[in-house]
């Protein structure tokens, strides 16, 4: 790797927050979180305090809320064991990212390569530096931009929790807000490559933006992707909630081989094309 | 010969259209290639395979030396100031980190730019923004430069800067610059390649091309029956054409030197009282390259 690839990296990463549309998502996405986790911190605290003149433990609490559903009807202890002791407030908050943060990864990425060409930018940089080191920075740069936007969309909803819901361990709380943000990047990984993949078939920004978020739609209600890649139901996704490494093993290896598989064909497409 | 950057059989096909048909090249070290052609003839084609841009379907190309391009459609990033964006170019040049900010002022100074490293590109005027694309190109002190079209759409003072810039650099370094503007091209070049539907149909220096050891036109009054001119050993063609009252003279330079064949011609036209209003020595790059292009087009 040549001495070129931190200065690009660097510039990456401050590129994606001097973009206007960034920050406009930026702004939105936290917008959107935190009135969730609001509302989810609100709905817990009336009820909490309901359950709590009913005499009714934490661990019914979760079963309540219905987020082991699927756990149950797995019939797996192991998972409803693990659920049961996290907190409320990170299943809600480690589901609302799972679900919504794909979008906000494909409306950050789905130009990062289309526009460029399209505005040709790229052409000051495509005789000093390899086309490779070029892509893999821009992927490297977007996992970093997206880490930062949600470690950030956490740690705002976490604090918050821990005013307004009595009885609260911040200290159990957090390590599980960062147990499930760690483990989301990985899931969200996938999605960041998705996005890049669209963004070096099309040339029309546009046209990427419209084709891959059809397509990830799609991913996310076809029977055989919901398997893999829909955070809905998923098969894999079980395997983030209980303390078998074995199992989460294999949850997170799924996803850094779909994360290769996107990358690749997306470095293919964009070592091979005209810009 | 030494070149800096030669290509050979360079092939480029858009779907069914076929762009370059096999364009070799052969770039001497140091001075001014001149690549000329018309719209769509492969210039900025050839020059994205020789940046990287474009793939070649086949052929291949060596250069011998650092090479920086100004590509003709390219952007700078909005909102970020023109001196930072050379910095980091110049970072990605390889200019050692203390240096970069020095390297960055060196080229706006170069390009005459040096009070707007300040500015945001997209707020420069079209010629401004044209002198820093060649700025960047001029970053981490390359030695082979190609510049397409850096004078389309400017005014004749900014193209005559960049001509003059041009020449100055051309003196270190081997600048390749394409155009289709045939009197810039004339006035800096000395190596001349024409490229027409994607096939190089001249290249070499730019007397050979307007054959200026070889030729001379005598533009005369009254006519006069070249026939009247005689035969001498040197004399390989002589033409009149009526229309525009133009004797056209081709010699073989071996045998003899301009200055005799100016002499010799001037003195029988003075001997037959035919009075001459202009001497062209070669002919116009122009008629050379209309020749060329429109030859193998039955034009």
């Amino acid at each position: 790797m040549q001495h070129t690839f931190p200065i690009l990296l660097k510039d990456q990463i401050l590129n994606s927050w001097r973009s206007k549309k960034a920050v406009l998502f930026l702004i939105l996405y936290l917008s959107v979180f935190l009135l969730l986790a609001l509302g989810f911190i609100h709905i817990q605290a009336r009820i909490l305090e309901q359950f709590e003149q009913q005499g009714i433990t934490q661990t019914q609490q979760n079963l309540a809320f219905g987020f082991a559903k699927n756990a149950l009807r797995s019939q797996n202890n192991q998972v409803i064991d693990f659920l049961i002791n996290v907190p409320f407030i990170n299943l809600a908050l480690f589901l609302v990212t799972i679900f919504g943060t794909p979008l906000l990864v494909m409306l950050l990425n789905y130009d990062k390569i289309a526009q460029e060409v399209y505005d040709g930018t790229l052409r000051y940089l495509l005789f000093r530096v390899s086309r490779f080191q070029l892509y893999l920075t821009k992927f490297l740069g977007s996992l970093v931009e997206c880490a930062l936007i949600t470690l950030v969309a956490l740690l705002f909803a976490l604090v918050w929790a821990s005013f307004q819901l009595k009885g609260l361990d911040f200290g159990v709380t957090l390590a599980y807000g960062i147990r499930f943000w760690a483990i989301g990047q990985v899931f969200l990984s996938v999605f960041v490559a998705f996005a890049m993949m669209f963004s070096t078939f099309f040339k029309k920004p546009f046209t990427a933006l419209i084709v891959g978020a059809t397509v990830l739609f799609l991913l996310f209600i076809l029977p055989f992707w919901i398997d893999y890649l829909s955070p809905y139901d998923v098969k894999y996704l079980t395997g983030l909630f209980y303390n078998n490494s074995l199992e989460l093993a294999e949850t997170l290896g799924v996803y850094v081989l779909f994360t290769i598989l996107f990358w690749l064909i997306g470095w293919w497409n964009f070592s091979r094309k005209d810009l | 010969m030494d070149y800096a950057l030669t290509t050979d059989m360079l092939v480029k096909h858009y779907g069914r259209k076929t762009t370059l048909q096999g364009v070799s090249m052969h770039v001497p070290r140091t001075g001014v290639y001149g690549f000329l052609g018309v719209n769509g003839a492969g210039k900025t084609t050839t020059f994205g395979i020789l940046a990287g841009f474009i793939k070649a379907n086949s052929g291949t190309f060596v250069r011998s030396g650092t090479l920086s391009v100004m590509p003709q459609d390219a952007r700078f990033f909005r909102g970020r100031k023109a001196a930072n964006q050379l910095e980091f170019l110049a970072a990605l040049s390889s200019v050692a980190p203390q240096l970069r900010k020095k390297e960055a002022l060196r080229v706006l100074e170069q390009v005459g730019l040096a009070d707007k490293g300040h500015v945001s590109p997209e707020k420069m005027s079209h010629g401004m923004y044209k002198r820093l694309g060649i700025a960047q190109a001029l970053l981490g002190n390359p030695d082979i430069l190609l510049l397409d079209e850096p004078t389309a759409g400017l005014d004749p003072e900014s193209a005559f800067q960049i001509r003059t810039l041009v020449t100055e650099l051309a003196v270190s370094k081997t600048v390749v610059i394409s155009s289709h503007n045939l009197h810039e091209i004339s006035e800096i070049s000395q190596t001349i390649g024409i490229i027409h539907e994607g096939r190089m149909r001249f290249e070499g220096p730019l007397e050979e091309l307007t054959k200026t050891g070889s030729r001379v036109e005598f533009h005369i009054t009254p006519s006069l029956d070249p026939a009247r001119i005689g035969e001498y050993p040197w004399l390989l063609e002589k033409t009149y054409a009526a229309d525009t009252q133009v004797l056209s003279v081709s010699f073989d330079p071996e045998q003899a030197s301009l200055e005799e064949v100016n002499w010799t011609i001037s003195e029988l036209l003075h001997r037959h009282q035919v009075g001459v209003r202009q001497i062209v020595v070669g002919t116009p790059l122009e008629e050379s390259f209309l020749e060329l292009v429109g030859k193998k087009e039955g034009v």
